[in-house]
């Protein structure tokens, strides 16, 4: 393996790079599916997607616990499929921690630099340093069944970044954790991804945690990846039908394409109104679709100039927000509305919905349930 | 208020405990009674036998009455002489003074002649006994002798838990060595320890790349496996022992096989001797080693040999530095049971071992069954007993995981 170049040098070529990957436990089904995904130098790429996807295979495969059964995965331009995971130099956060409960914080940190064959003094600054890091100096002499879950987790953190890997792999480290500690612990990971020049890939099926915290989201359903893109636009511009309601919510409105017209398309619903789309797959007349529009992407007018006249079902008041679930014969929107906009809507009220076009995006019909 | 708020609190924390204590009591009452009943105190009572010393009071009782008065200077007054003989008339007569004639020469060897020819001669003692006794033969008026009798008529005794040890209490009471040429008992300590030991090793080295075999196999595997490891269990300890005779004696499955691949031109020594103790010994013993390590090692994550992986470990390091330090209390578990078993073995050995291969409860079993030598073979047991202890403390004690040590 080549000693990396200078970062600069490097921009143009992936860190990692997964070619036609495939991976099957039992010789049937395949549970990574023609894998193929670029990992950039220096970036934080999440894993996002529902139990059962592939996540957790795909980041095994990277480091080296897993084999692919067909494809190759490239570090730095070099295939590693037969590089053990001892040479591969990737730390790794696993969703239990797999803190070694025999040895103190500070031997737990140290373990990496002890392999290494480090000199002793070089050893206990770094381990210092990294446990510094984390906030957990005084920790040091401490076996790891004496600390609380965050604690576990930050010396996890340490322990996989304090032999300076080029790559970090975390699955679900934060699965364990209450909500607040979570949150506190999304910030410090991301602070440490600002602070050092590594590359973080992350496991996670929470969606909040997912687009807060990446530079990229890559979305897995099947074993597909099926989509990869910044989180603004998996969340405003999602790809397909999948994704459009696994992130965040959605409304989804079923119909067929009229005509089609650029990338813009006519589509008839069930209400009988025709409405204009962005056509994003390239849909043909005739096809079936899913419309999808973000619910505070829809306009709630309470006389009839909007373009689809609704019954207000239920009002929830969320404080920054009003969630209004609205109703006709067929179809059932959901708006959140600023407050201020909101005075007079009263269960059972008539109201009228619009939105711009660039909004309503229509995607493929998938027909699984997505939670 | 605030000063009784803690003491109210107290004693209703122990008045809950109690009621917490008396209902966990209740439920292993019955049982603490069974135990009480059917182990502490036949256990007890056996031990007690190695200390307790009753014969010579039972059939001397007027002597042994007598002699306790007595200050220990020079030789005893006459009243002591005349229950002598008042004892050696009606031993003689119920034909019970051998037996007191017997536990007497335990304690002085020579002991047995001189009372029984007194006891012959009993009817034709005439008073003052003391001076009768003595013409009789010069012994009874011997300082040696009276002190002798006098350690031998009290109820408790050291003489035997001593012997068991190849010890004894010369005429002044000085713990002192047997002579060499009878020194027996602690070379069989010795040899049983040794056995012990060498199972013991053998085991390990043998359970423990099975186990972990085991643990590391699929389930299929896993269950086949399982099942070879057991069986033994379900064959009786008489029946395996027995089928290591007729595989290893000399016209056995596997002498024929070496011969028949030209390894040896005869027959070779493979029953009767050590090497036959060790093989069916670790044979017995193996599924007890394998079972506690395997399920140690099950319960040891992969996520912790992927984690030391990750950190750059190789192979051997991870399984050094993580896996075995995971696998110790298994190992500890395995090494206690086995060697703990072992120290008590009795029937593999004396099947297939020979002379010199027989261990501690050989003896037992020889001075309970054929010499009925009660008293010995509890002093034996107790020694047994405290090997045992001892042992247990040290193997749990050598190879537990020092925490938080850093090397
Ligand atoms: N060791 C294994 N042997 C057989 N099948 C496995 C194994 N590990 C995972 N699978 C299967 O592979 C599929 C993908 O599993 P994977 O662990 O990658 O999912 P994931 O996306 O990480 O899910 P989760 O969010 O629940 O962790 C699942 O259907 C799972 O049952
Ligand atoms: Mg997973």
């Amino acid at each position: 393996m080549t000693k990396h170049e200078s970062h600069a040098d490097n921009q143009a070529q992936p860190i990692v790079q997964f070619v036609g990957v495939e991976k099957t436990y039992d010789g049937k089904v395949n549970v990574v599916e023609a894998l193929d995904l670029d990992i950039e130098q220096g970036e934080f790429l999440t894993f996002l997607g529902p139990s059962g996807s592939g996540k957790t295979t795909t980041l095994m495969m990277l480091a080296g616990f897993e084999e692919p059964t067909a494809g190759e995965i490239l570090l730095n331009g070099e295939s590693i499929n037969r590089v053990p995971p001892f040479r591969r130099n990737m730390g790794v956060v696993f969703q239990n921690y797999a803190l070694f409960p025999h040895m103190t914080v500070g031997e737990n940190v140290a373990y990496s630099l002890k392999q290494r064959r480090m000199p002793k003094a070089e050893i206990a600054k770094k381990t210092l340093e990294a446990l510094a890091m984390v906030e957990l100096e005084a920790a040091a002499d401490r076996h790891p069944g004496q600390l609380s879950g965050g604690q576990q987790q930050r010396v996890a953190l340490a322990r996989a970044l304090v032999f300076e890997p080029s790559i970090v792999l975390m699955d679900e480290p934060l699965g364990a954790l209450d909500k607040n500690l979570r949150e506190q612990m999304q910030i410090e990971i991301k602070r440490l991804h600002d602070r050092l020049p590594m590359t973080f890939v992350y496991v996670t099926h929470d969606q909040t945690e997912a687009l807060t915290m990446s530079d990229r989201v890559a979305i897995f359903n099947d074993g597909k990846i099926q989509q990869l893109d910044t989180a603004q636009n998996v969340y405003e511009a999602p790809a397909n039908d999948f994704v459009a309601n696994f992130v965040g919510e959605n409304n989804r409105i079923a119909g067929q394409i009229l005509t089609t017209d650029g990338d813009q398309c006519q589509v008839q619903i069930a209400t009988g109104q025709t409405i204009t789309a962005i056509n994003v797959l390239q849909l043909q007349p005739g096809d079936r679709t899913n419309l999808s529009i973000r619910p505070e992407r829809l306009r709630v007018s309470q006389d009839e100039s909007g373009m689809i006249s609704m019954t207000i079902k239920e009002v929830i008041y969320f404080g920054d927000h009003i969630r209004v679930t609205l109703v006709t014969d067929s179809t059932e929107l959901v708006a959140k509305t600023p407050i201020s906009l909101t005075k007079g809507m009263n269960v059972g009220g008539q109201v009228s919905v619009t939105w711009d076009v660039e909004n309503c995006r229509a995607l493929d019909v998938h027909d699984e349930m997505v939670a | 208020m605030t000063s009784s708020a803690p003491n109210n609190l107290k004693s209703k924390l122990a008045r809950a405990n109690r009621r917490k204590q008396f209902l966990a009591a209740s439920l292993v009452a019955p049982l603490a009674v069974f135990l009480l009943v059917a182990f502490f105190f036949p256990l007890g009572k056996m031990l007690f036998l190695s200390v307790e010393n009753t014969d010579v009071q039972r059939h001397m009782p007027q002597t042994s009455e007598a002699i306790t008065t007595w200050d220990g200077q020079g030789i005893p007054d006459e009243t002591v002489y005349a229950a002598l003989v008042d004892d050696l008339r009606i031993g003689s007569e119920n034909r019970t003074i051998a037996l007191a004639a017997t536990s007497l020469n335990h304690e002085i060897a020579g002991f047995r002649s001189l009372v029984m020819s007194a006891a012959r001669r009993s009817d034709d003692l005439t008073p003052p006994f003391q001076q009768s006794l003595i013409d009789h033969n010069a012994k009874w008026g011997e300082h040696e002798t009276w002190v002798g009798f006098q350690r031998a008529a009290a109820p408790y005794t050291l003489r035997y838990l001593l012997a068991s040890v190849d010890l004894k209490r010369d005429v002044d009471g000085e713990i002192q060595k047997v002579p060499e040429s009878r020194r027996v008992y602690i070379s069989y300590l010795k040899r049983t320890l040794w056995i012990c030991f060498v199972v013991t090793a053998l085991c390990l080295a043998l359970g423990f790349p099975m186990s972990y075999l085991i643990a590391n196999a699929s389930p299929r595997a896993r269950s086949i496996l399982f099942i070879l490891v057991l069986l033994p269990f379900w064959t009786s300890l008489l029946v395996r022992t027995t089928a290591w005779v007729i595989l290893l004696q000399s016209t056995g499955i596997v002498n024929s096989m070496l011969m028949w691949v030209g390894l040896t031109d005869g027959p070779i020594q493979l029953i009767f001797n050590r090497f036959g103790v060790y093989v069916s010994m670790v044979h017995i013993l193996l599924p007890f080693m394998i079972l506690p390590i395997y399920s140690v090692m099950r319960s040891i994550p992969k996520n912790h040999l992927h984690a030391s992986a990750s950190l750059g470990a190789r192979p051997f390091a991870t399984f050094r530095y993580v896996y075995l330090p995971r696998a110790l209390p298994g190992v500890t578990a395995g090494c206690m049971l086995v060697s703990v078993l072992a120290l008590g073995f009795y029937i593999t050995p004396a099947l297939v071992g020979g002379a010199g291969d027989q261990m501690l409860s050989f003896l037992i079993a020889e001075f309970t069954i054929r010499t009925a030598n009660w008293h010995m073979a509890a002093a034996l047991a107790l020694l047994l007993l405290l090997t045992i202890i001892v042992v247990f403390s040290i193997t749990s004690r050598l190879i537990r995981p020092s925490r938080g040590n850093r090397s």
